[in-house]
């Protein structure tokens, strides 16, 4: 309780004053332990007012009442006080005795820090006060005049002031008279003033040398431009290298421009030839599939069908490419195309680049796939798939029919052309490097399945359905003499001779390719063939299919094939096509 | 020139050529011509490149109708008459064909511009610089009221388009310092004023100095059934684009009138309507110059103030008020017809007729100053218990609306 304090208003404030409601708090319970005991204790006066109050309600009421107002009145007068006070030290009236000389810091209330900018105030209330009682002039130059300034404005001031204000009054009116002193001017003369003015404007301007006018010079209007605004300068040299370095970052800019459309163009170009790639392949494959499906149907239906698709030939090029499902178009455009030699193999994919070159379709495959190196050839044949695998692929290879079906009827248009009517033996030179690396040949006598699997040929089909009877192509070919496809899975060497074959684009490959089976019934019979035939124009003849001494004995390798490698190691993809 | 238009216009023009039946001209109905090309962008009409940068730094973005349509025909060297709503880009359509066609290697007048006022000779100048600004182009305004010597000087020095008022451009004619040589264009701004009574002599003798082969365009707001009869006299199988004088109001401008009885309550009336005046920008016409001097100085005595502009005026005064107005230096501008035409001052929303127009053609003009370019407008007529009769009668002419000026009149500015 000893420390006397004085609660700052600031932010520890608050904490100071929990402090001392605590404080108090507990002051005063303190205060009622200690008296309430020697008050509660006299029972009898309980009993007293007990009875009293049996007594005579209304006589207690008044009674409690009477004590009531005086308690009541008893406060407000402490109120009062208290407020009296209290204004007294906030104003200052009262001296606040000093902390010091208080036992126990009386107030809470820091008034001397309250009372200090009031008195102040007060003082100069006091002095103001004292002011407005004007006290009697020592002088008449002190003595408060009135005066009506240029404005009309009535101000006060002291008589001694009074001509240093006029002074200064008379200088704003002879400026304000000065602005309006052309109103008070008559028409004429203002105008002859202006006039005057104009007139040596113009000589001016006729002192001036010639030069050209530009808007900037014009422009004196609230306007919005564009955006693109430039506002040139006036000065007429200035405003021709503003011109000119505008022109140059044009020119730039269309520099720029034209560099971005270019390489744009040059991407678009090669994504669209990419692209054409794709689609072609694709539209091949929905071809194929198409010829997949229907073969079977194909065999059974006979010439109403054809002669349907004949009629819709020309359309369906494109409506079987986003039409997959409508077998008779993808037919009918699949049969068009081969009937009609002129329209090539998906004229609309054709690129520019690949105008005039070779037959497309033969041409393309060898782009289809790279020339791979297969690593499975390295393979130990004991880690290779179980045989029954293979047996199945085997079993599928007839569903694909159609790739033998598809050549073979082209083949036989070929052959029409050739006027090469003639023996029964076609053979099937394939210059696709992959799939059909090794050229086969075989009698048209084979099953279908047979020449199927020529197709097939890539890493399962079996060598005994390949008859490599042709004794002609045999002797010709002496490096595909082994023809048996899967050789190419074990054996390198015969692998290295795919590069050469495709690479030897060979412009009479197409002619090369005969075939005996017509599966369509709507084509001429198919014809006795006898190969070589009779009257076979010798220059449509393949070129002797010799294979040009690429290979020196000495030469280990082709020089674009990588050496094989050892059996664990990965085989790069970097071979040049 | 290929004839283009239809056969109703060939039979008119033939017509007038054989001079067979001049009154049968009055029956024709003039229509705008048939295969009028509509191009949607400035880059569409094939215009320079130094062109169409002046075009969109000047704020232009996207050419507005009458642009779409008349532009093209006059660059392919036809005569045409081109008619569209007030405030829609008359002048900038025949300056940007105008700059189109200059070379500005040569420093000979290759246009010629007539308008009927100083001033709009002066806007047209400004356009043609602010558009040809990236071509160099020099244009200059030849117009009365200004020294001779100035306007030789400047004609002397080289000048690629000459805009101006017919008797000055005419007596710079005849002193050789405009050598009208090389001028493939004749355009005649407000064409119908320009062929009215007052000029139509003086058109014609600027006319006479031309080139036989110089291309002829007409443009205007309103065209008159007997200007456009007038036209096949001096123009070769135009091309029209016309308007509907039912379509000829704008949307975009309110039309009211108040009802004030007597001439003298025109005054209160007006000073009531003070604090909507300039809330933007207004003009205030009266008929008579006497008039606006009149109204001017009442206005002024009674603490308003306005600036004032007629023809009597000092050049170099109407040139002074102008730039003041166009600045918005003055918000209030009193005037006589010689404002009614042509001139363009963006912030202008408000028109008042403090005495009715004298002829239809001018009510279209006058309310025309406000609502530019699209913006809103309103126009006030104060209307005599005897002019009504007018009012009703330009209102159903144009099949336009002109209610009683209502209490908010100003929420509409």
């Amino acid at each position: 309780m000893a420390s006397k304090k004085v609660i700052s208003v600031n932010e520890s404030s608050l904490v100071d004053l929990k402090a001392e409601l605590y404080r108090k708090e507990t002051q005063l319970k303190r205060e009622k332990v200690d008296n309430t005991q020697p008050k509660k204790a006299p029972i009898w006066r309980k009993k007293k007012k007990e009875s009293k109050r049996k007594d005579g309600k209304t006589e207690k009421i008044t009674s409690t009442d009477s004590t009531y107002d005086k308690e009541l009145e008893k406060s407000r007068l402490m109120l009062e006080a208290k407020s009296a006070l209290y204004d007294k030290l906030s104003n200052g009236d009262i001296e606040v005795p000093s902390d010091e000389d208080e036992e126990d810091g009386r107030f809470l209330v820091d008034f001397h820090q309250k009372t200090l900018p009031k008195t102040v105030e007060n003082e100069d209330k006091k002095v103001i006060d004292s002011s407005q009682e004007i006290p009697p002039a020592g002088s008449p130059d002190e003595e408060w005049v009135e005066y009506v300034d240029s404005f009309g404005r009535s101000k006060m001031c002291l008589r001694k002031d009074l001509p240093q204000m006029k002074e200064k009054d008379g200088k704003v009116k002879l400026k304000s008279l000065e602005e309006s002193k052309l109103t008070l001017l008559s028409d004429d003369m203002r105008r002859e003033l202006m006039r005057k003015k104009w007139e040596q404007e113009v000589q001016e301007a006729l002192d001036k040398p010639d030069g050209p006018i530009h808007y900037q010079d014009m422009f004196d209007e609230t306007r919005d431009h564009g955006v693109g605004y430039y506002q040139f300068s006036k000065v007429e040299k200035e405003r021709e290298e503003q011109q000119s370095a505008l022109n140059k970052m044009r020119t730039q800019t269309e520099q720029q421009r034209s560099k971005r459309e270019k390489l744009l163009e040059k991407r678009k170009a090669a994504m669209d030839a990419r692209l054409a790639k794709i689609r072609e392949r694709k539209q091949r494959k929905l071809h194929e599939a198409g010829v997949v499906e229907n073969t079977q149907e194909q065999n059974e239906n006979t010439q109403e069908q054809n002669e349907n698709t004949q009629e819709q030939g020309e359309k369906t090029e494109e409506v079987s490419s986003e039409n997959e499902g409508n077998d008779e178009m993808s037919i009918g455009a699949m049969v068009e195309r081969i009937r009609n030699k002129s329209t090539k193999v998906e004229k609309a994919h054709l690129n520019e680049w690949e105008r005039g070159k070779v037959d497309l379709e033969t041409f393309e495959k060898p782009k289809r796939k790279t020339p791979s190196y297969d690593p499975r050839s390295e393979r130990d044949p004991e880690f290779a798939p179980p045989s029954f695998y293979t047996n199945e692929k085997k079993n599928c290879s007839r569903k694909t029919n159609w790739k033998a079906d598809n050549q073979r009827a082209g083949i036989a248009i070929n052959t029409e052309v050739l006027n090469s009517h003639a023996q029964a033996t076609g053979h099937n030179l394939n210059n696709q490097p992959t799939s059909e690396m090794c050229s086969n040949i075989s009698n048209s006598s084979t099953s279908q399945t047979s020449i199927a699997q020529n197709y097939q040929a890539s890493f399962d089909s079996t060598s005994s359905n390949i008859q490599n009877t042709n004794s002609y192509f045999q002797s010709m070919n002496p490096n595909v003499a082994n023809t048996n496809p899967n050789l190419h899975n074990t054996n390198p060497n015969v692998q290295n001779t795919h590069p050469i074959v495709h690479s030897g684009t060979n412009p009479y490959v197409h002619s090369t390719n005969f075939s005996v089976q017509n599966t369509f019934p709507n084509l001429p019979p198919p014809p006795i063939h006898t190969f070589p035939p009779p009257n076979f124009p010798p220059p449509l003849l393949p070129p002797p299919y010799q294979l040009p001494p690429q290979f020196p004995p000495n030469m280990p390798y082709p020089p674009y094939y990588p050496p094989p490698l050892p059996n664990n190691q990965q085989y790069h993809n970097d071979v040049p096509q | 020139m290929a004839s283009r238009s239809g056969q109703r216009e060939q039979r008119a023009s033939r017509k007038v050529e054989t001079d067979e039946a001049e009154d049968d001209l009055t029956k024709v109905e003039y229509e705008t011509s048939e295969g009028v090309e509509v191009i949607p962008t400035f880059d569409g009409i094939g215009l320079r490149e130094d062109l169409l940068r002046g075009i969109y730094a000047y704020g232009f973005e996207k050419p507005s109708a009458i642009q779409q349509r008349a532009i093209k025909p006059i660059l392919k060297g036809r005569d045409v008459i081109a008619q569209s709503q007030s405030g829609t880009g008359k002048t900038a359509t025949f300056s940007i064909a105008a700059l189109q066609c200059l070379d500005t290697q040569s420093r000979e007048p290759q246009v010629l511009v007539l308008s009927p006022t100083r001033e709009l000779a002066n806007q047209i100048q400004k356009v043609c610089l602010a558009l040809g600004d990236y071509m160099n182009v020099q244009c200059h305004s030849c117009i009365g009221g200004t020294s001779i010597g100035e306007d030789i000087r400047k004609l002397d020095y080289g000048q690629h388009i000459v805009s101006g008022t017919p008797g000055r451009v005419f007596d710079m004619i005849g002193r050789r310092n405009l050598r009208t040589r090389n001028i493939k264009m004749f355009i005649l701004d407000e064409a119908d004023e320009m062929l009215n009574k007052g000029f139509k002599e003086q058109i014609y003798d600027v006319y006479r100095y031309l080139p036989p082969a110089t291309q002829v365009i007409l443009i205007s707001a309103t065209l008159p059934h007997e200007i456009l009869e007038m036209t096949a006299r001096f123009m070769t199988d135009p091309i029209r684009i016309l308007v509907k004088r039912d379509e000829l109001t704008l949307e975009g401008i309110k039309q009211f009138f108040v009802a004030v009885e007597r001439e003298e309550w025109k005054f209160d009336t007006l000073c009531d309507l003070y604090d909507t005046l300039t809330i933007t920008q207004a003009v205030i016409f009266c008929n008579t110059k006497r008039k606006v001097d009149w109204l001017t100085e009442k206005m002024r005595e009674a603490n308003f103030t306005v600036s004032a502009m007629h023809g009597d005026m000092p050049q170099k005064e109407r040139e002074a008020i102008m730039k003041e107005f166009r600045a918005g230096q003055s918000r209030v501008l009193i005037s006589t017809d010689v404002w009614a035409r042509g001139l363009d001052v963006a912030q202008v929303s408000l028109v008042i007729n403090y005495d009715l127009p004298n002829n239809r053609e001018l009510y279209i003009h006058r309310i025309g100053r406000s609502g530019r370019f699209g913006r809103k407008g309103v126009a006030i007529n104060f209307v005599k218990s005897d002019d009504i009769r007018i009012l009703r009668d330009i209102e159903q002419y144009y099949s336009t609306q002109i209610d009683e000026m209502p209490m908010n009149v100003a929420d509409l500015i």
